[in-house]
């Protein structure tokens, strides 16, 4: 029994303090034997999922937290513990004596992976898992699972969690109704197998090279880091070094408070791709996709903007009456996925009703950070965090927090950009996971303003109100850049540098906007 | 709770239903539950809903029992009236239904064959549901919170709860036995089988003395007509989107509801619904298979759709009683306004103005003409002052809004069309906005950079609230309720007061005329206001919360579940006030003729006082307009023109000649006459935007200079 990944259901109920504490505290090993444990699904055993996204929430259900079980022949009576459990435990000559007395609740929801999890994340995973010598198929891999909770842990949509808990396959469940075939709900929606959980952990990213115990905590984020990354992306970026900064703040952004509805921190940017040729923008996007989010991002999508793309797929999630389930939208996205949104892919067409819901969609997620989810009598807004890049030929249709053309360095950075998107993938190999780990630990970082840039940035603000006009909508910019680079450098408070920086690169851009407007028929 | 003695319950609610009394205006005494006896004695009424601030008067304790354990009271009541019906019987009563004809039969026969020398009642051997031609429901006490779906607990069991929700699903009504029928093939004897349940096993063989003694083994058929059915549905409903925690999925509770509780809610109905919470009963094969689960469902007794009439039941259910103690604090129209938009300083009156655009005024349809309710305003002033952060506001607070720009909004359908720059490679949407944000708040940046063609359509949407689109051989009308709340910026660079509104911003009059405010922001650089504002923005970075100096400042989720209360109101103008209304509209047009008033004094300014009115009577929640909202109306009205009669220069030298403006009103208010009603001139002078303090100010002032005399209960003002 001391194996953990062999501890059944009675042993953990009878020595409940000590296995917790063991939980808290598991080794690598130990973590990968519960894991491995999930390939087999066999009754009753203990698994652990690692970073799924609760995809939907379930009534909560009442159950028997203790019960009488009388044996038909002796009159023997026993009591019996009803956590952790789908069935009753009696056998066939005994009866339960006491089925609706005792009731307590508990917690039911749905974890699904996300589709957004990119390859590398699991391969990483798997090189952990090496020691398992069981090969087991990807195919039989589960996508979801129906999971019980029994504490009063508050569980929230669309977020990521640790589950570690008893596996079984969900029982066949009535119809919520009471005369069954009345609502005809379709049950077969509900996942094969169900997790008892006995321990959760919430996760804010799903990097697991991040999981191990950090050792030289401090060095994922160095400017020696930061220097080689900017420069491959201005490699990828047409020689374009404001970009390529630009993009890197974008990659590392995230929603870090919410005032009265305003999602500060969010960071859409919209690369204007005017100077580059027909030919090589039909594929930049995907490429940089590929090359940069797929590689890098622990969690990304890719959202052609074609007019088919926009009338006929579901983006948001909407409730349904018939299986009493949310049947999933492509951006139900658990925080911290970044997106692309090509635009170059879109051509002259009609949006139908839709289409026009999915534009009103998007500019809701890129301007509040939300979704509203139908819920076809009303509708409910959830809070997202998924930084939205839009690559398109001219000004996106959808407003930006920052829209910058790309100013290629000459006409070989254009002809040469397959070449060198070969280039990054090969110079980034070696390194990969080192990048990997600065990325997601960027947006782990904390970052404060002392009181002494407090003031100097109020009294920039004042100055730059006088001579121009500089709205209340830039300084939030400002902010939000100067952080950015702060941050990306590995500092945890604001200096003047950075500071200084936001402003150049603000400048910088604004001027390119203007000269492009001029430059307009 | 102590045990209680059932038998004495009996008796009490043997005493309560005959003796409850209440007495009406004429002071006759009006029994309520005995008047309701005699109408179930005589099948004219099935129902009999016993409210339980009833019984609590007349004992609370008995009241509370049946709160705790509704079933078990709900078939001693059942019991009792069964019991008492024959005594409330008058005459004889004409047979209903079959049923009623089947129990009719079987009593005749019953009587004919018993011993004379037994005394008991003829129904006893019949199971007491057989017999029931009436159901007993409870009301719960006025007192009782309407729960949310999750705050229902497993220690809510077998209790009386009011739920709050809205319906999801209905079933179709079915018939569902109650008590089954059968007789024997052998010797003919009738045998019941009371049905408690979903789901019941059907008795075969015939338990009669009879067969028993005879061994005969006779078989048992149903018999369809002798049995008896109840109406049943399932209702399922689902929390209110205010009852959901964020980030959380709304949950849902399955509603049972039998005979006269049936067909009273339709999906998307509010609903308060009284009930009893209940488990699912399952036997044998299905308990072994539900194992610990237990599914649970609500016994409805009481079903009421919340209409959008019903305002002081949802208001009490809308908002929390701090929420409300809140909102009733003092002064809270201005509160209200200032906590739009927190972080821009001042700007009240265009607050103010914005509050009401978020509230709207009443629609109203006289003799088939249709007169919108939605209020419309223009945003004027130079670059950089806070009308963009206004309209990005506004947009966030309303629950349907669209936010676009002059150039993106052009061409107006349901469908919209995805159009190339051929010169820029920019991607534009032709539409869409306006039909999207149908009953909501259109916020149009750049109102002055709209195309020509698209004036057109967002003139019609302004004025008949529709969209017309004549594209690809398609003619056809669409609703495109919404307020524009646009700004635009002026056409040289500054504004210029010396030139007319048209020529500023370059926009046709009519267009203009549309709005019901326009107004002319103007924000001087100002070193303290900058500073302020960038502390703001700064500490909110920086702490991801407001400053302490603006908790003053109400919640947005508040503000916007209490303009969506305001907007159910549809108060209505008493017919008292239109004189006065009318008099301060020839007023406006007077004075607009002889002062070469920049803006615009026409017949619409008319209904835009009537609209700003109306949503300042729903603002109070109130059911009719008042002066003081038409005052307030007007006096909106009047800061608006203001804003663009004056240059900034002249604004310093108003303040300091307000007496000598009231004055000249007054002096004009007088006319010939040498004498004016200080009440006139009051209501005059507020219409013009001046405070009450200020024309005091004013009277003694002219007073001390010895323009006029003030009579002794100061209500009139005589010029010398």
């Amino acid at each position: 029994m001391n194996t953990i990944s062999n501890w059944t259901r009675e042993y953990f109920i009878s020595n409940q303090e000590s296995c917790i504490q063991k939980l808290n505290d598991l080794s690598l090993e130990e973590r990968a034997c519960l894991k491995s444990n999930l390939k087999f699904k066999e009754c009753g055993q203990l698994v652990l999922v690692d970073c799924f996204m609760v995809s939907d929430i379930c009534e909560n259900e009442f159950y028997c937290e203790k019960y009488q079980v009388k044996n038909d022949n002796d009159g023997s009576i026993r009591i019996e513990n009803g956590k952790y459990a789908d069935k009753l435990n009696i056998g066939d000559d005994e009866t339960c004596e006491n089925p609706t007395e005792h009731l307590a609740e508990r917690q039911v929801f749905i974890i699904s992976k996300s589709d957004s999890n990119n390859l590398w994340t699991k391969e990483v995973d798997n090189h952990f898992m090496n020691s398992n010598k069981r090969k087991i198929d990807e195919d039989s891999e589960q996508k979801s699972f129906l999971v019980k909770l029994y504490d009063n842990t508050e569980v929230i949509l669309n977020e990521l969690v640790e589950i570690i808990g008893f596996i079984y396959p969900t029982p066949q469940y009535s119809s919520g109704s009471i005369e069954n075939e009345d609502f005809n709900e379709d049950l077969t929606q509900l996942p094969p197998y169900n997790i008892h959980v006995v321990s959760l952990k919430k996760r804010r990213h799903n990097n697991s090279l991040l999981f191990k115990p950090i050792s030289e905590s401090d060095s994922q984020i160095t400017e020696d880091i930061q220097r080689e990354l900017l420069n491959l992306l201005k490699q990828i970026l047409f020689g374009d070094e404001l970009c390529a900064t630009f993009l890197l703040c974008h990659l590392i952004s995230h929603v870090y408070s919410r005032v009265n509805d305003d999602a500060l921190g969010k960071f859409t940017l919209n690369l204007i791709c005017r100077s580059v040729p027909a030919e090589i923008l039909k594929e930049y996007a995907i490429k940089l996709y590929n090359v940069i989010f797929e590689t890098l991002l622990p969690n990304s999508i890719y959202i052609p903007m074609t007019i088919e793309n926009l009338n006929s797929t579901q983006f948001v999630p909407k409730k349904d009456y018939t299986t009493n389930r949310l049947s999933a939208g492509l951006l139900q996205l658990p925080s911290g996925t970044n997106i692309l949104l090509d635009e170059t892919k879109l051509a002259n067409g009609k949006l139908d009703h839709s289409g026009c819901t999915a534009i009103s969609q998007f500019s809701e997620l890129i301007k509040t950070q939300q979704l509203s989810y139908d819920f076809q009598f009303y509708k409910i807004p959830y809070k997202t965090d998924n930084p939205v890049l839009i690559i398109s030929e001219g000004k996106s249709l959808l407003a930006s927090d920052f829209s910058i053309p790309i100013k290629p360095n000459d006409e070989d950075c254009i002809r040469l950009i397959n070449e060198n998107f070969a280039a990054v993938m090969h110079y980034m190999r070696p390194k990969l996971n080192a990048f990997r780990c600065y990325l997601t630990s960027c947006r782990l970082q904390s970052f404060d303003i002392g009181d002494e840039e407090t003031k100097m940035i109020e009294a920039d603000f004042v100055k730059m109100r006088e001579n121009s006009n500089f709205q209340v909508e830039d300084l939030h910019k400002l902010l939000v850049i100067s952080r950015l680079i702060g941050i990306s450098k590995g500092l945890k408070f604001l200096d003047k540098s950075s500071w200084e920086i936001a402003k150049h690169m603000e400048s910088e851009r604004k001027d390119r906007l203007e000269k492009r407007n001029v430059n307009e028929p | 709770m102590a045990g209680r003695n059932y038998s004495e319950d009996v008796e009490t609610i043997k005493n309560f239903l005959t003796e409850f009394c209440s007495s009406d205006d004429e002071g006759n005494k009006i029994f309520k539950y005995a008047s309701q006896l005699i109408r179930l004695a005589h099948r004219e009424q099935v129902n009999i809903t016993i409210d339980l601030d009833d019984l609590a008067d007349y004992d609370e304790t008995l009241a509370q029992a049946i709160q705790q354990n509704t079933r078990r009271y709900a078939i001693m009541f059942s019991n009792v009236i069964q019991e008492l019906l024959p005594n409330y019987k008058e005459r004889e009563v004409v047979a209903k239904d079959s049923l009623d004809v089947y129990i009719e039969h079987r009593m005749l026969m019953e009587s004919r064959s018993r011993n004379p020398m037994e005394q008991r009642d003829p129904r006893n051997s019949f199971p007491p549901e057989l017999m029931r031609r009436f159901e007993v429901s409870f009301k719960a006490s006025n007192t009782t919170k309407a729960l949310s779906v999750r705050e229902i607990k497993a220690e809510h069991i077998g209790k009386l709860m009011t739920v709050r929700g809205i319906v999801t699903r209905c079933t179709e009504v079915k018939p569902m036995m109650i008590v089954a029928t059968y007789t024997c093939d052998r010797c003919g004897a009738e045998t019941y089988q009371p049905v408690n349940s979903m789901a019941f096993l059907p008795v075969t063989d015939c338990p009669s003395e009879d067969c028993r003694v005879n061994k005969a083994g006779g078989r048992l058929y149903l018999q369809t007509r002798g049995s008896k059915f109840v109406k049943f549905q399932e209702v399922k409903i689902q929390e209110h989107s205010d009852q959901v925690p964020v980030g959380h999925i709304p949950r849902t509770l399955t509603i049972a509801c039998r005979g006269e509780q049936t067909r009273n809610c339709q999906p998307g109905d509010h609903v308060l619904i009284t009930g009893v919470f209940l488990p699912k009963q399952r036997h044998g094969y299905r308990q072994m298979q539900s194992g610990l689960l237990n599914e649970t469902f609500m016994e409805a007794h009481r079903i009421v759709a919340l209409n959008k009439s019903d305002e002081t039941e949802s208001l009490s259910n809308d908002l929390t009683p701090e929420e409300i103690q809140e909102l009733s604090r003092d002064d809270f129209y201005t509160r209200m306004a200032s906590s739009l938009a927190p972080e821009i300083y001042g700007h009240l009156d265009v607050k103010k103005a914005l509050l009401l655009l978020l509230i709207g005024g009443v629609d109203k349809s006289p003799d088939g003409m249709k007169i919108r309710g939605n209020i419309n305003i223009l945003l004027m002033g130079d670059p950089g002052v806070a009308k963009s952060q206004l309209l990005g506001y506004i947009s966030r607070i309303a629950t349907r809004s669209q936010y676009t720009t002059g150039r993106g909004s052009s061409g107006v359908g349901l469908t919209a069309a995805v159009m190339k720059d051929p010169h820029t490679g920019e991607m534009t949407l032709e539409g869409g906005a306006l039909v999207l944000a149908d009953q909501g708040v259109c916020c149009i940046d750049e109102f002055d950079k709209m195309a020509e063609n698209d004036r057109t359509s967002i003139h019609e949407v302004m004025e008949q609230q529709t969209i017309s689109i004549a594209k690809a051989g398609i003619m056809t009308t669409l609703n495109a309720r919404v307020s524009i709340l646009a700004a635009a910026n002026p056409a040289y660079g500054r504004y210029n007061t010396k030139r007319s509104i048209e020529q500023n911003v370059q926009l046709p009059a009519a267009l203009l005329s549309c709005f019901d405010l326009l107004w002319l922001i103007q924000d001087k650089p100002d070193r303290e206001n900058d500073l302020r504002l960038a502390h703001h923005i700064t500490f909110v970075h920086s702490h991801g919360k407001q400053p302490p100096s603006n908790v003053e400042a109400l919640d947005m989720n508040l503000v916007r579940r209490y303009i969506n209360l305001c907007k159910r109101k549809n108060p209505t103008i008493p017919q008292d006030l239109t004189e006065y209304i009318v008099n301060a509209y020839v007023e406006l047009r007077r004075e607009a003729r002889n002062n070469r008033d920049m803006t615009f004094t026409s017949a619409r300014n008319l209904l835009g006082i009537l609209r700003l009115s109306t949503a300042l009577a729903r603002l109070r929640l109130a059911s009719t307009v008042e002066k003081s909202d038409v005052a307030e109306a007007l006096r909106l009205l009047e800061m608006s023109k203001d804003s663009l009669n004056q240059s900034t220069d002249q604004r310093t030298n108003v303040v300091q000649n307000i007496s000598d403006r009231i004055f000249a009103i007054i002096r004009e208010l007088a006319g010939n006459q040498k004498t004016v009603k200080i009440s006139d001139v009051m209501d005059r002078c507020t219409t013009k935007g001046y405070k009450p303090d200020q024309v005091d100010v004013c009277i003694e002032e002219y007073e001390e200079l010895n323009v006029w005399q003030v009579n002794q209960t100061r209500t009139k003002i005589t010029f010398i």
